[in-house]
Parts: C-alpha cells; structure tokens; sequence
C-alpha cells in the first residue's frame, strides 16, 4: 500500500463504524460502497409521470423558469393517463431497455416505479454505458424509449395527431436541441446535469445541486456531509487533482472533513456546543497539538516573537490540512447551529482561514487559502444583487463554488441541513423529490456507516 | 493516533504584534478582555435605532419557535444550542456599519474576526468600507447593544447604514462627522454629541437619539486599528509582516505540492 | 363563368407562352403581381424578352448607387486608402436595377436601402428584442414578504415602478460616487408591468402597465390574453438600444436584473443582506423569461440573440394579427373569403418581421457574414406585393375546396391536396411572369417563398404547425422539385428531406414541437430559407386555431407595447420609412460625440 494513515470512522453520535481503516480503503477507486453509489448515479435517471402528465395535459412545455413554468401555454394538449398505466408504462420500459448478458457484462437494467407510482426510477445497463464514450446514453435512451411507448399506448402517430408526437418530444426533453439544456426542473432527470453542461474536464460528478444532497440525506448533517464528500471526491479523482503529490492529500481531508475520521468534527462541534467559531479554532489548534499534527517551532527567537506570538510548523501538511477542514466543517455547523439559519455558511467560510493563519502563525489555512477565497466569492454572491440566490441552491460546479479540492460543499450541505426554515431556496423548495429517491434508493441511506462497512470489508488488502 | 496524545494547555494568541495596533486587534478578537462601554443607549433607542421594529412590539418570526417544528432525526443538530432568537424562530434582521478611514475604532476585517470570537449565530460580509452583521432579530439587539455603547463605536466615525452606505473614504465634515448621503446623524453643538435624527434606513425618527460625544484625536489615535504613516508606521511592524510572509509562502508551496512546507 | 374564375386546362401549356399570355391577359392584368411587375420593370411583366439589357446605364441607373459612387471616392481621398470601387468588379446595372415596391404600400425604395447596414428599422428591430427580458415579480414580492417582512401595496409597486424607470436609464439610487449614463442615451430604456388582473392594472400607474385592453389587439384577443396571463405581475424590462449594440443580447437579462434589483433595494429600503441575492437570482434566473436562450458552442451567442429564440417566440413577438378576431379560420375562410383574405394578408405581413429576423439577420448576418444576398430573400417576402398576390390565390382555392367541411383535421393524407393545388398555382405564376422569375433570380428567393406559405396555408387551415412545416417540406423537396428539377442553392434542401423523417421523430435532435425549434436546431442551424416558414407555420396554425397567441402570452402582449421604437404590428412602414430615411433608432452617440 502506498500510504501508512489508518483512521477510524465514527458515526454523527459518536460511535466507531470502522476501526484502523487505511485511508485507500476510503477512495473512490478501492471502496466498495463509494464505487457503487457513483456508478450509480451515472447510470439511473428518473421520470416524474405525475409531472409529465400535467405538462401534456395542459401542454406547458418548453418553459425556461425555474419557479411555477407557467409562462409557456402551447396550443396542444394530451390527456394521457400515465400514471394508471405506470405498472405496464414500467413494463414496457424494461423490456425495451435491457441488454443480453454479453461481452462480460450482466444484464443490471432496473426500472421501478416510486413515489406513489407517480415516479420511474430507472437504471440503464452497464452495457449501454460500456460502449458509450460518456453518460448520455442514460438521457437519450431512457427518454426517447418512453415516448416510443406513450406512443404505442396511447395510439399517437404522424398520422393521427403530428402536433401531438411532437408535444410528447417537448415534454420529455424540453426545447433540446435548440436550447443546450433542458427546461428546469425536467420530468426526465438524473442526479448530474447534461454532459453538455459540463463547465469544464472532469467536473461531471459536480455537477448536482447541493439542495439535492440534503434531501438524499433527509438533513441529516453528517450524512449530507458524506454525501457531498463523495460527489466532490468523484469529481477530484476524475479531474486528476487528486493523483500523485495529492492522492493522500485528498484522501485524508475526505476521511477527517467528509467521514467524520476519528471523531474529530463531532468532537470540535461537542466542545463547542454553545461555542464560536473563534473557539472552535482554538479547539482545532489544542487537538492539533495534542495529537502531534503540528508543533511549536522552537522555544525562542525566531520561533517565538518578541511579543510572545508563538510560530507552528506541520511535518504532515496533508494531515495538518486535513484537521484543519474538519474543523472549517465544525466551525460551520457551530455557527449554524446556534443561528438555525444558513445564509451564515459563507461567511464562515470566508473567515475560518483569516482566523485560523494569524492564531497559528501563519499555518496554511484550508486547502491553502481555496476555500477562503471560495468562501468570499460565495459571501458576496449569496449577500448581494448579483444574482447568487441561497447556498443550497447552487450546484457544486458553479464557477464560484468550485475551486477548493472538494472541502468546500459538504460544508454547505451541512449548513443547509440545519436551516430551520429562513431559505426561499429550500430542499423542500428545489429538491422535494430527492426525499423520496432517498426511500427508492437504499444505498442514499446511512452513507457513513455504508462506507464504513465496506471500507471494514477490503482492508486487509491494503496491508 | 490516541497513545500520541499529550494533555497540552494551549494559549489562544490571536495575532502577532508588540505595537499598539496589534495589542488592540487582539484585544478586540479576544472574547475572555471585555470591551470598555463608554456610553448607555436605551433598550428602545437601540430598537429605534435599527427600524426594525416598533419598540414594545412583538417580534415577527420567519418559522415557528424550534420548540413546535418537526424535524427530521439529527444528532448533530441535537448538538448545538440555538441562540434564543433561533430558538422563538426570530426573522433574520441585519445592523450594519460603516468605519471610516479616518483613524477608526474598529475595521472591516476586524469586526468579522470580532464577531466570529464574540457572537454565535452570526451572517457577515466584509466590504471595504463597511461591514453587515446578520443574525436572528433578537440576537441582533443584542450584538448591537455591544457594538454601539463599547469602545467599537464613535459617534462621529463609525456609523449604521442601512441603505446608501456610501463615505468610509471621504474626508469629514465640518463637525469631524464622516459623510452621510442620507444625513442620518448631525453634531448636536449644544449637546456636545453625535444625535440620530434618522434611523438606519434613513427614516425619521419621531426624537432624535443621542449616541455620545465624538471620541476626541487624541483617543482616536490611541484606539486606532490600522497603521498609518504617522501614528503606528506599517513599515516597521516586522512581526505582521513576517507572518504573513510565512503564510503567503505557505500557501505558494504547499497550493503547488503539499508536502513542500514539511517542518518549514 | 367569369373568366377570372376559369382555370387553365392542362393541355393549354404546350402552346407557345406569348400565345398563351395573350388568351390569359384579362384575367392576369387584374392580378396585384401585374401590376407590381409592370410597376416595377416598366414593361410588358408577362414578357421574357427585355429590350433594353446592357443599355441601361450601368449604375447610373440609380440614385443610391450614384451616392455611394460619390462617398467611395470621398473616402478614398480623405483617408488615402481606396474604398468602395466602381472601377473594380464586374460594371453594375447591364440589366435593370429594378425599384422595390415595399408591399402593402405605395413605397418604392432602392434594393440597397432593404440592407441592414443601410436600414436604421431593420437594426431597431433586432435591437429592440435583443434588449428585452421580462421578469416574473411574484416571487420577488414574496422574498420580500417572508424574508424582509415587507408590505407589498399599490403604493410601494408604484414607487418601485418610478424608481426603477431611473436606474434602467443608468441612474444612481443609493450611492453617491456611481457613475451615472447622460438619460439623454437611454432615453428609450423603460419598465412596464403586464398582467391579466384589472385590478391590478387599475392600481398601477397607467405610464407603467401595458393595458392588454388598450394596445390595439381584438376584445376577443385581449380576453383570452388576460385570462392566460392571469393574477401573476410580470416586468417587461427594455434596456437601452446602446447596452445591445455595445455588448449582445446577454447583456439584457444582467443589466435588468441588477438595475431592477436596485431599484427594489431603494424603494423597499433594503441593503446587502442575504436576501439581495434571492431577490436578484429570481430577476437573473429563477423567473426570468429570456427571448432566446443561449446556442450551442460553434455557434455560441449568448442570451437574446436571435439564434436563440424559439419558432414560437418568433411567432409570437411578431403583431400583425392583433386586430383580428380570435376565431378558427378555416370557418372564415369557408364562409367569407374577403375576411379569410384579410388573415391571410396579416401572415404576409408578419412574414416581413420572420423573414428578416431568420434569413437576414440570423443566416445571412450573424452566421454566414455574407453582404448582399440574403437582403433579396428576405425582401421577397415584404416586396413586390407578391406574397399578397399568391395568398389571394391560396385563399380562393382553400375558399372553394373547404367551403362545405365542417372540419380540417391535421393530417398530411387530407391537406396534401389543398397543398399540391395552392404550390401549383404559385409555381404557374412564376411561369407566367418572367419579370417575376428575375425579381426573385435565385432558387432561394423561391423556395423560402413558396414553402413559407405552403407550411402558413397548410397550418392555417388545420391548426396545426407540424402539418405546416410538413407541408413546406413537402413542397420544396418534393413538389418544387419534381416540376421544375430545381429547387434552391445546393444545401438548401437538406432540411426538406431530413425535415420528412424529422417532424414527428423520437430521436435526440429530431421531433418535438415546431413551436420550440429554432435556428439554433442542429439541422435547421446551418441552412437557411426555412425557418421564416417554419415560425409562418406556427403563427398560422394559432390563426387556425382562433387563438390569441402561438405559446407565451406574455411575450405576445410585451412586443404589443406602443412605445417600442420598431412598430412590430407595422413593420413595413417602419422599413419603408427607414428605407426613405425618415424612421429615427435609439441608441444613437450624438450627444456625446463632436456635431457631425
């Protein structure tokens, strides 16, 4: 193995999941867990009949707003009844959609239905997406397999109703290909935008919005945490930031910040309980210490000032960055928590690394000052006429948010989770089905104590 | 990891400096050093002051006190105590200051690091020359009760901006007053003090407040938080200077590969 | 049987056209294309003999030319780089340099005044949609409710309204040291509320609402307009003309959302909090209703550029049909054919805006650079009266052939034949009138003409714009084709035989509503000459459909706004006027330059 860092996992209330864990059996490559859970949100999309249904029936389609999409009403209708066909509409799918077992791949087509039967979950064959240079087959196929059967069902042909082949078309995929994108709030979905949308190499996983998340995590703290962690790790490891000089790097703030490593953010939030961020600075600074991260340089001149400012040094800088994120994530939920109200997450965010270089003599803040400078892009933009909106309504690829090694969003989707109610924004408002997904897709459920487990299952691998 | 462990007693150090500049940063990062009051502001001028609500009204709330909401199971949420405004589920309110560049009691940057060691619950942005401060409506009193009666505020350069924040950089009036475009607040020459006639959105107020006597220069200069050619030369300040050296260098190195800062 | 009303028979085309002109001539002297032809060649139209080529004068035909001649040699002088060129090139005007007859008028200008550089109205046009966005301001008026804890009164709405007239100009509300724009060129930036509620608009003050009941469109229009736009406030925004011609279309929907956003931070009395930013994220994207939408990246514009903007807005910004009853025309067609014929002359005339925005502007401009030939296909459809003449002609045949159907259903087996007869009399014409054939020299003129109303005709009578765009592609790649084994330039017809299997398709870039195709479709993105026909397709069929609108009413009722510099309800007196000098653009530097 390439690294000697062993961590223990411990749940949000403190109880160990996984003990002397390698830091490798918690990377997206080797996890069992993580490895699924971003195989399969590349290969599942969803289709909200109850939602396309409306839409042909009062044929509003081609909208561009996100909020109410009433602004479109075209001049054809449907009244189709999808959702009492959804059983044989779930049927018919699957057969269309699967695969022979070939080529060393399984047929894994899965197609069911959720949510009241108002929603097709659907999973496309690890085969369609083998031969496929990227992951738009998910969208192409699944969609266009769909209105094929609406069409067959229901009798709608060129002959009979042209306009109405063409509302189907509409409905499912928006004003594509004139527009790049679909319409907001789609009724054919995945977890990730549209492969076109991608706003550079790489940033495919990030390419979801953090509401989403804390509704997968049904605002869960933690969970969200883990979640976002895993997204954004994705995203480092497919961007190439996290190889080489920066594959432990990564992997160990991902275990301290995203998986609780240690119990380390749920000690910082605990002695902070009634605390500030300031003193969860301090307590990051004691524990940092204590467990031999960093060190007084030396006992005098230079090393100490004439004022008695004290200088530290680090021999692990990845560990040293590592701690230093858990205690950004646990100086936000302090904050949060005690205000109940998420528009504060950015100005942590901006702050920490202001507050923790001058307390610790000019230490490197987290993620080498990324996130400070993420942190008062995403201040202004979220406080200002700019045009940000709420934190939880960005999506992790935004070209504010995105420029950290991947510390940055779990912070956010842990600070929304604690929102009590004051975002317009809201997961509720932006995300309401991903509560149900959650129920649909087990592997959403207990990320941390997932990850733990199967990380348990490998390690002796690493050894 | 646990048998590394060695029980160290930690002292906060907040920031380097031996000059007056840096003693005061400090002071005013560290919440254990209580803030000198220099003035007593009344519950309801505070109120006033701020225009949000009607003294002896009620608070209005943005959702229901945390008591009555259903959540859903978070044992992180569990964790941490709301503060009392989160906790009747207060709407979200905002004081916001302008400092001067004159000489001023407190800076921009200064009262983000003040407030993130003094207050809990806290939403701030920093601008250059002024700086918001947005918390639950209750908390907000609170913190404003601090931030205007202390050794934080001068009357005559420091001031509550709502809207048009506009003046940190432009030199002063007549009266040592910084500029206001919505003249919020006048030298009351009889009275010796700054008075509000307006609030912090620049609505009348039905009386004026009297926020104290300007501090005089010589104060000023005593309290100032930046350096400036003439009082506290930045030039000379070698142990600011050296950190954020270090940590600049810091940052180049270890932002291209981490373990380039080892033991460094 | 008149004799207007006798058709030729087949078996009289084999004789010698002179002939046949000769037995035909009472009839075709009473056609409008006669008349305009003769107008505009000054000789015998239906002649294809013309006596006087190569002995016209060459460029001294025409005034406008004689100008540029002038200033060419002007520039030279002045500049010591030589410029516009007579000597170079082949010698301009060895045939006839033929007026223009701007249709529906007694206007006749020179072809270079149908440029765009040279037509102030065209550039308004473009301008004046690139330069607007509507805003929804409902949620806005709830963040400021639930978060700020706002009242929301008619008062505060009309102190909102006032200010935000101030700062979309450029003016500064709650700053000092904001630099400020001379209103003097923003004078043609503005905000105006639209809603259904008459509440509402009798709350407002009348100088900012666009009363649907009082800019010009039919009661039966206005009603069904309000009932679809309902109790929502929308905000459409006008920035200035000069923001579009600095920057792009992209610049609209930023400049409206932090200029209306700042007016909300002076009228409500906000500052940087929090809820700045949800209130600005719904006026930039949340609830902004763009025109056009971005394209895709080898063709990249950003919002607002007419790339981007779907059939169907295209359709609906467009106002010539507003004075018209909403009823299905095909009952009025079957009942009356001089009011059948009054919708029909409405399609032509909005043809003008589709043709110009699609062809001219988008093609032959933004996309291919090309100067010079696109300004013919467009002018074919607003010059020379001949999309008049041809649509009096369709309106015959589908008065005869539909005046006893109850119903037109949208199928292409029950249409095609309305079709075949109505293309067939379009191309006859153009076999009768050699003048006609040179007016529109090339094969594009004729097909993007011919197929406009062949998809119009078809989609007026069933309702449906699939049937039209079915139609057109019908009749350019197939009976256009076949008759006369040509058709248009070499590519052009890559979208009749794709647009075949195209229409209803289930596949990625094919299908879906014509409404919410466009020029930025990968098929229809890099030929031209259909897409005016398309946006025809998708106008008539809601003419069919006794409709007041194609998809967004609120589109519709904002380009009804009188107060528009470019009348989109009469856009060929607008170019007409341009063409003549007379039309006056915003966005002009005057006031900040030297006098010139």
């Amino acid at each position: 193995m390439k690294y000697q860092d062993y961590v223990d996992i411990y749940s949000d209330k403190g109880k160990v999941l996984g003990e002397n864990i390698p830091i490798e059996a918690l990377s997206p490559l080797y996890n069992p867990y993580i490895n699924k859970l971003l195989q399969i949100v590349k290969s599942t999309v969803f289709i909200d009949l109850a939602k396309l249904q409306r839409m042909l029936a009062k044929g509003q389609v081609g909208y561009t707003t996100s909020l109410r999409q009433d602004e479109v009403k075209t001049m054809h209708q449907l009244d189709l009844d999808l959702l009492g066909n959804a059983h044989a509409i779930a049927d018919a799918l699957e057969k269309k959609l699967h695969v022979y077992s070939f080529n060393g791949y399984e047929d894994d087509t899965l197609v069911k239905l959720f949510n009241d039967d108002q929603c097709l979950m659907v999973r496309v064959p690890t085969l369609r997406l083998a031969i496929a240079t990227g992951r738009d087959v998910i969208f192409t196929n699944v969609g266009l397999l769909m209105a094929q059967i609406i069409s067959d069902m229901f009798n709608i042909t060129p002959d009979n109703n042209p306009d109405g082949c063409g509302l189907i078309k509409t409905a499912l995929f928006g004003r594509y290909p004139q527009m790049k994108s679909f319409n907001p709030g789609n009724p054919l979905f995945g977890f990730l935008k549209l492969p076109q949308e991608l706003e550079g190499m790489g940033r495919g996983y990030q390419g979801v919005t953090i509401n989403h998340l804390v509704a997968l995590a049904n605002k869960r703290t933690l969970d969200a945490v883990a979640l976002a962690t895993i997204f954004e790790q994705g995203a480092q490891f497919e961007m190439g930031n996290a190889a080489g000089w920066y594959e432990r790097y990564n992997l160990l703030g991902m275990a301290y910040q995203g998986l609780n490593a240690n119990n380390l953010v749920v000690d910082f939030v605990k002695e902070n309980r009634e605390g500030t961020v300031g003193s969860v600075i301090r307590s990051l600074m004691q524990r940092a210490l204590e467990d031999g991260v960093i060190r007084q340089k030396g006992d005098k001149y230079p090393n100490i000032l004439f004022s008695g400012y004290k200088l530290y040094s680090t021999d692990d800088p990845s560990l040293w960055n590592a701690y230093a994120c858990a205690g950004l994530l646990a100086a936000v939920i302090v904050n949060i928590g005690a205000s109940r109200a998420a528009q504060g997450i950015s100005a942590v965010l901006a702050t920490f690394g202001d507050l923790l270089i001058f307390e610790s003599g000019g230490l490197p803040d987290p993620d080498f000052g990324r996130i400070m400078g993420t942190g008062l892009g995403f201040a202004f933009y979220t406080h200002s006429i700019y045009g940000g909106a709420g934190p939880g309504a960005f999506q992790m690829d935004h070209v504010l948010i995105r420029h950290t090694s991947g510390f940055f969003t779990p912070c956010v989707a842990a600070g929304m989770c604690l929102d009590s109610g004051t975002q317009i924004f809201n997961p509720q408002a932006t995300s309401s089905i991903f509560f149900k997904i959650r129920d649909v897709l087990p592997i959403f459920q207990n990320p941390l104590k997932q990850i733990a487990e199967s990380a348990e299952q490998i390690k002796d691998k690493f050894r | 990891m646990s048998e590394k462990k060695k029980k160290i007693k930690y002292e906060p150090q907040f920031y380097p400096g031996t000059e007056k500049v840096s003693e005061r940063r400090r002071k005013l990062m560290d919440p254990e050093r209580r803030l000198v009051k220099l003035r007593d502001i009344p519950d309801d001028d505070i109120v006033q002051l701020l225009g949000h609500r009607a003294p002896g009204s009620l608070y209005t709330s943005v959702h229901p006190p945390l008591d009555e909401i259903m959540e859903p199971y978070d044992p992180i949420r569990d964790l941490v105590v709301p503060t009392p405004g989160a906790q009747a589920g207060d709407r979200i309110r905002f004081v916001q200051f302008t400092d001067s560049f004159w000489s001023p009691v407190i800076a921009p940057w200064l009262r983000a690091r003040m407030y993130f060691n003094r207050f809990r619950g806290v939403d701030t942005v920093i601008y250059s020359g002024r700086e918001i401060l947005e918390m639950r409506e209750r908390d907000v009193e609170a913190a404003t009760r601090l931030l205007i009666e202390t050794e934080v505020f001068d009357p005559a350069r420091t001031a509550l901006k709502g809207l048009t924040v506009h003046g940190h950089a432009l030199r002063l009036d007549s009266d040592g007053l910084m500029f206001d475009a919505r003249r919020r607040y006048v030298y009351d020459k009889e009275l010796k003090e700054v008075v509000y006639i307006k609030d912090m959105h620049a609505r009348v107020l039905d009386d004026p407040i009297p926020v104290g006597r300007p501090l005089s220069e010589e104060e000023l200069n005593e309290m100032d938080v930046t350096y400036r050619w003439n009082l506290t030369p930045y030039k000379s300040r070698t142990e600011l200077l050296l950190i954020i050296t270090r940590a600049t260098n810091f940052r180049i190195l270890g932002g291209f590969k981490p373990d380039l800062i080892k033991g460094m | 049987m008149s004799n207007r009303d006798r058709r030729a028979k087949e078996s009289e085309y084999t004789y010698e056209l002179g002939k046949l002109v000769q037995k035909f001539l009472p009839t075709e002297k009473e056609r409008l294309i006669y008349k305009t032809m003769q107008k505009t060649f000054g000789l015998h139209p239906m002649s294809n003999v013309d006596p006087l080529m190569y002995k016209r004068g060459g460029f001294h035909q025409k005034r406008r030319k004689e100008e540029f001649f002038e200033w060419g040699r002007k520039i030279a002088r002045e500049r010591g780089i030589p410029s516009y060129n007579r000597a170079v090139g082949i010698p301009l005007g060895q045939r006839a340099l033929e007026p223009y007859i701007i249709s529906g008028t007694d206007v006749i200008v020179d072809y270079d005044d149908l440029h765009h550089v040279n037509n102030a109205a065209m550039q308004q046009m473009l301008d004046d949609i690139k330069r607007t966005v509507i805003i929804n301001l409902d949620t806005t008026h709830r963040v400021l409710q639930v978060r700020a804890g706002k009242e929301i009164t008619p008062e505060t709405i009309n102190l909102y309204l006032e200010t935000v007239q101030h700062t979309i100009a450029g003016g500064a509300v709650a700053q000092e040291h904001m630099a400020e724009i001379h209103p003097g060129l923003t004078a043609d930036a503005y905000c105006k509320i639209i809603t259904g509620n008459d509440e509402i608009v009798d709350m407002i003050d009348r100088r900012f609402v666009i009363n649907i009941d009082k800019v010009g469109f039919h009661p039966s229009r206005a009603a069904i307009l309000k009932r679809d736009i309902g109790d929502t406030i929308y905000m459409v925004v006008r920035a200035p003309t000069i923001s579009v011609r600095m920057g792009d279309g992209g610049v609209t929907y930023r400049w409206a959302a932090m200029q209306s956003s700042m007016a909300f931070i002076s009228a409500y009395r906000l500052t940087g909090e929090s809820i700045i930013s949800d209130i600005a994220y719904a006026a930039k994207s949340a609830q902004v209703i763009q025109i056009g939408e971005r394209t895709w990246y080898s063709r990249a514009r950003s919002q607002n550029e007419p790339g981007g903007i779907p059939y169907g807005y295209f359709a609906d910004i467009q106002q010539c049909d507003n004075m018209l009853p909403a009823e299905p025309y095909f009952k009025i067609i079957g009942e009356d054919l001089e009011e059948g014929r009054r919708y029909m002359r409405n399609v032509a005339k909005a043809g003008t805006i589709l043709a110009l925005m699609t062809e001219l502007i988008w093609y032959g401009f933004y996309m291919s650079g090309g100067l010079g030939f696109s300004t013919g296909v467009a002018a074919g459809a607003y010059c020379g009266n001949v999309v008049e003449d041809l649509l009096d002609n369709f309106s015959e045949i589908q008065h005869v052939s539909i005046s006893r159907v109850k119903t037109v259903p949208p199928r292409w087996t029950r249409i095609k034949f309305i079709t075949d007869m109505m293309i067939q009399a379009a191309m006859e014409t153009y076999e009768k009138y050699p003048s006609l054939m040179e007016y529109h020299w090339g094969g594009a003129h004729r097909i993007s003409l011919v197929g406009s109303l062949a998809g119009s005709a078809a989609a007026m009578l069933t309702g449906s714009p699939m049937i039209g765009q079915m139609s057109m592609n019908y009749a350019i790649g197939m009976l256009m084709k076949e008759g006369w084994v040509r058709t248009g330039w070499a590519g052009q017809e890559v979208q009749d035989h794709l647009g075949l299997a195209y229409s209803c398709a289930f596949r990625m870039e094919e299908g879906g509503l014509i409404e919410f195709r466009g020029p930025n479709t990968p098929y229809a993105s890099y030929t031209a000459g259909h897409s005016s026909g398309a946006i025809g397709a998708c106008l008539a069929a809601q003419l069919g459909r006794g409709r007041a609108y194609v998809c967004n009413p609120v589109i519709k009722v904002a380009f009804a706004d009188p107060d528009l510099k470019f009348d989109f309800r009469e856009p060929r007196l607008a170019i007409a006027k341009a063409a003549l000098r007379q039309f006056m653009p915003a966005g002009e530097r005057d006031l900040i330059i030297p006098s010139h």
